[in-house]
């Protein structure tokens, strides 16, 4: 069994460090692509991708399997990129982001079971508590640097996860809370997929929009300004402590606003649903995609999220191939797939790695 | 019951501290946090396990196998990913690390499955009375290998040219290299000793509970990351007081306070003594060159 | 006037003093320069007046106003800009944008009118962005505006971050060896912008390697040797002056000899 299993792995790594360049050179030439277009065109680009979104669910007619996995998307894609306010802008590294995804569901599942509040309400509540829940821990952590800063979060993590677990008959314990409502608006409920399609997806294109608003903003700039250099940035004027939190703040909500969606979406929610795992999972699709990189993120989340679908026969197999790949990222393609540097384009990628002699010598890259 | 605490909280100090010194020692030579070493100390105990329940080794080589074979694991993972990260910023090397931990994790619940293995009882248990204080055999064997390993480390570290160089490696690595150190090798070395260290904690706790499962690393060794933080993360005898110190007031603090959230206070020392300390209690204070 | 003040300043390290008893004033509209040889101690004085380092005894007041507890962003905000010696700009910048992140501190908008792009904020956007095109032509760089800062060569980075400290819009403008590795066109250039800065109404006061270059551009001098202060005046007194020979342009001589 062993040698089994470290022979499988050993295969996977070779297959995924192949995949990892191939994706790299791939995207390299998409992006490369893109951001050589005009502009008119890439408006044109950007039009047709909206349409596509919205006739999207026609497209999946008759397969709701499909469109449930659609669904799954937009809600880590709104994860991975409030994730991304905090890792890719900020450059606090983050791996506590469940915690916040497990308070915002958990708001809405107190609020609509046990108090019997309308969903909005609790929708609107759970982006707040997950805030502040945010603000209350970043308050005092965010003063820690880089990986002290992860390990408290991991440490975050487990405390809101043992809180839910040991809440006894608030949080119902290991249960959790079944029987959260659909939410409804003006009399028409959101019982089917198609409703939650839209839904879910104009929460992901505010979210978008937000993430370039932010980044294009005086404060997005503070940020960028604290991630490359925190003394430079300060001698500039800029107060890191202030901006660190703010941002947490709103990843944090923002998180909150996924687990509550995702609750009534699913109408339950348990302490399983919210791990370090899951925390994980959200930190290697920012990884994967580009961290701060909007559209790299994006990507990240939907090749992460449709993967384990894709990998039900190696399901044993997922968490570590994760972990196989977050390793083989960080020294093949630290940058991620769709990188900062790339969006800006100019450079023009190579097929190099295609020829022979890269590839007999991988570790010369 | 005071006193009762005040043991366990003694042995498990112990293991923290076992565990802790692999950490502190490793960041002391390349500043990284390797968050991997939890499960080091995890794949140790498998090992052991192993080469009881299929070959009926007896405990001393049980031992021997689980901390040879975390060692071989922690050259290997250093070698092959973390040593391409030298150079690379800090951070990716971190997240390396991340995903060697969730790496050894699920390859340990694909090879010895999910579920807990229960270690088979070795050593005839008996108990006795030092000072006052109620001892069991695991209790005494537990802090007699803390105690044995903790000397032969001090003296490997301090009374050898290995340990010279190791030293010379963890404060410069550049001059260690221009001295004509072999500072990959020392490397190396590194994880070897506080792989082997955590594997033996491993075992101890395996021993201990008698129980061995796949995630058993990752609380510890987060546990052990505080306790090496506590004592002032790189200094070896720092994370021999800090993993006492969090084994005590964990068992104290689970008798007196509340045991559900046993797992949370080394996570609310963590963040009292970085917030306080956050060189640790024997730990350099360093200021950023501007 | 004097616009900055420093009484008796020390800055300890363990047991080592960097800076020790230093006495100084920078008169409003001067350029002063702050001469010394390696590890005399000259950034360490500056890291104390941005607030990067505490004072350990002493004080430093700026316009009146005493320093002392201040944060660096604090300080950048009452009107004390500076440049570093080993360049800081923002590596995954453009050069505007590098220059965008001075003007932080003299801008208002908040989070809700960042995420949605309110009027106000956009106007604001526009404002900040032609105060740092004006910033970038003053001094020639205007046509790298959308170049990633860190790529431009040496002296162009040192233009960008003069530019980002301007943005800030300081009154008291300190630059860390602004010539510094530059050939000697490059060096007349930069003189010729640091007498513009002057000329603007701008007060500098700079760290400098470059005797020719000091005893050209500045109005007064200071020495510093073993984080002491040896010396001030004129640069004509300077030159003259016994000890600042011995410590200093000595061991220059010695170089050029060599």
């Amino acid at each position: 069994m062993f040698f089994k299993v470290l022979l499988n792995l050993t295969i996977a790594a070779l297959v995924l460090y192949i995949v990892v360049k191939f994706l790299s050179m791939l995207f390299d030439q998409v992006t490369f692509w893109v951001t050589s277009l005009e502009e008119k065109k890439r408006r044109y680009l950007l039009g047709g991708f909206g349409i596509f979104l919205i006739a999207l669910p026609w497209l999946t007619a008759g397969n709701p399997y499909l469109l449930r996995t659609i669904l799954i998307v937009g809600i880590y894609i709104i994860l991975a990129l409030s994730l991304n306010l905090i890792i890719g802008f900020a450059g606090q590294l983050s791996i506590g982001h469940a915690a916040f995804y497990a308070i915002g569901a958990y708001t809405t599942a107190l609020l609509t079971v046990s108090l019997g509040l309308n969903f909005w309400l609790a929708f609107i509540l759970s982006f707040v508590v997950a805030g502040l829940f945010g603000f209350l821990l970043g308050v005092p952590i965010l003063r820690l640097k880089g990986d002290y800063l992860a390990i408290a979060t991991i440490g975050f993590g487990e405390i809101v996860r043992l809180a839910l677990i040991n809440g006894g008959d608030i949080t119902r314990g290991p249960a959790g809370i079944p029987g959260i409502p659909s939410p409804s608006i003006f009399g028409f409920v959101f019982n089917d997929n198609i409703s939650w399609y839209y839904f879910i997806y104009l929460m992901v294109v505010i979210t978008v929009i937000i993430s370039y608003n932010l980044l294009n903003s005086r404060l997005g700039r503070g940020l960028i300004a604290i991630r490359d250099d925190e003394i430079a940035a300060e001698a500039m004027g800029v107060k890191p402590s202030y901006l660190k939190i703010l941002v947490f703040t709103l990843g944090a909500a923002l998180a909150g606003i996924a687990g509550s969606i995702f609750a009534s979406y699913i109408h339950y929610v348990n302490p399983d649903s919210y791990t370090y795992l899951e925390s994980v999972t959200m930190l290697m699709m920012v990884v994967l995609g580009g961290i701060g990189s909007i559209p790299g993120v994006i990507v990240g989340a939907a090749i992460l999220a449709i993967l384990p679908e894709m990998l039900r026969t190696v399901e044993l197999y997922r968490f570590a191939i994760y972990g196989l790949l977050l390793i083989i990222m960080m020294i093949a393609r630290p940058e991620g797939m769709i990188s900062m540097t790339s969006l800006r384009g100019g450079k023009k990628p190579s097929w190099q790695f295609l020829k022979l002699g890269k590839l007999l010598k991988p570790s010369e890259d | 019951m005071f006193g009762e605490q005040l043991v366990n909280g003694l042995a498990l100090g112990s293991i923290y501290a076992l565990t802790a010194i692999g950490f502190t020692m490793v960041y002391g030579i390349i500043r990284l946090i390797n968050f991997a070493h939890g499960d080091i100390f995890m794949i140790g105990a498998f090992f052991a396990l192993s080469s009881v329940t299929l070959f009926n080794a007896p405990l001393i080589v049980a031992f021997l196998v689980g901390m040879a074979g975390a060692s071989i694991v922690g050259i290997l993972l250093s070698r092959l990913a973390y040593k391409p990260l030298f150079d690379a910023p800090r951070i990716n090397l971190f997240l390396a690390a991340i995903g060697a931990a969730i790496l050894f994790e699920n390859f340990a619940m694909l090879v010895w499955g999910p579920q807990t293995n229960t270690f088979p009882v070795l050593i005839d248990m008996h108990n006795y009375s030092i000072l006052g204080l109620k001892f069991t055999t695991l209790q005494v064997i537990i802090l007699v290998c803390t105690i044995i390993f903790m000397i032969l480390l001090h003296l490997l570290v301090n009374k050898t040219k290995v340990g010279i160089a190791m030293r010379c490696t963890a404060q410069d690595m550049n001059t260690a290299r221009l001295m004509g150190i072999n500072t990959d090798r020392m490397v190396y070395v590194t994880f070897a000793i506080g792989s082997s260290l955590g594997a033996a904690a491993g075992i101890l706790v395996g021993m201990y509970y008698q129980a061995v499962y796949p995630m058993m690393g990752f609380m510890t060794g987060l546990k052990a990351f505080v306790a090496a933080v506590l004592g002032g993360i790189g200094s070896i005898p720092g994370a021999m007081l800090g993993g006492l110190v969090l084994g005590i007031s964990e068992s104290l603090g689970a008798a007196y306070i509340s045991s559900g959230f046993r797992d949370g206070i080394a996570f609310i020392i963590l963040i009292l003594i970085l917030l306080i300390k956050p060189s640790g209690i024997l730990g350099k204070v360093t200021q950023e060159k501007v | 006037m004097a616009i900055l003040e420093a009484r008796k300043v020390t800055k300890a390290f363990g047991g080592l003093k960097a800076v020790s008893n230093v006495d100084l004033i920078v008169e409003e509209g001067q350029i002063v320069s702050l001469i010394g040889p390696n590890g005399a101690g000259k950034t360490t004085f500056f890291n104390l007046i941005t607030g990067i380092y505490d004072v350990t005894e002493g004080s430093i007041t700026f316009m009146g106003k005493p320093l002392k507890g201040y944060k660096p962003y604090d300080i950048t905000k009452l009107g004390i800009a500076r440049t570093f010696q080993n360049i800081r700009l923002f590596s995954s910048m453009t050069v505007l944008d590098n220059v965008k992140v001075g003007q932080y501190c003299r801008t208002k908008t908040g989070i809700w009118g960042a995420l949605a792009k309110l009027p106000i904020a956009r106007f604001e956007e526009k404002e900040v962005e032609k105060k740092c095109m004006e910033k970038l032509e003053f001094l020639g760089m205007d046509k790298y505006a959308d170049e990633i800062a860190v790529n431009l060569p040496y002296g162009d980075q040192r233009k960008v971050e003069i530019a980002r400290a301007l943005a800030t819009e300081p009154k008291l403008l300190l630059l860390d060896e602004p010539a510094a590795g530059m050939n000697s066109t490059e060096k007349e250039n930069m003189m010729k912008i640091i007498r513009q800065i002057s000329d603007s109404g701008y007060t500098v006061f700079l760290i400098e390697h470059d005797m020719k270059m000091v005893m050209k551009i500045s109005d007064k001098v200071a020495v510093l040797d073993h984080g002491e202060k040896i010396a001030e005046g004129l640069p004509e007194e300077i030159q003259r002056n016994e000890r600042v020979i011995a410590a200093y342009l000595g061991q220059q001589g010695r170089e050029a000899n060599a």
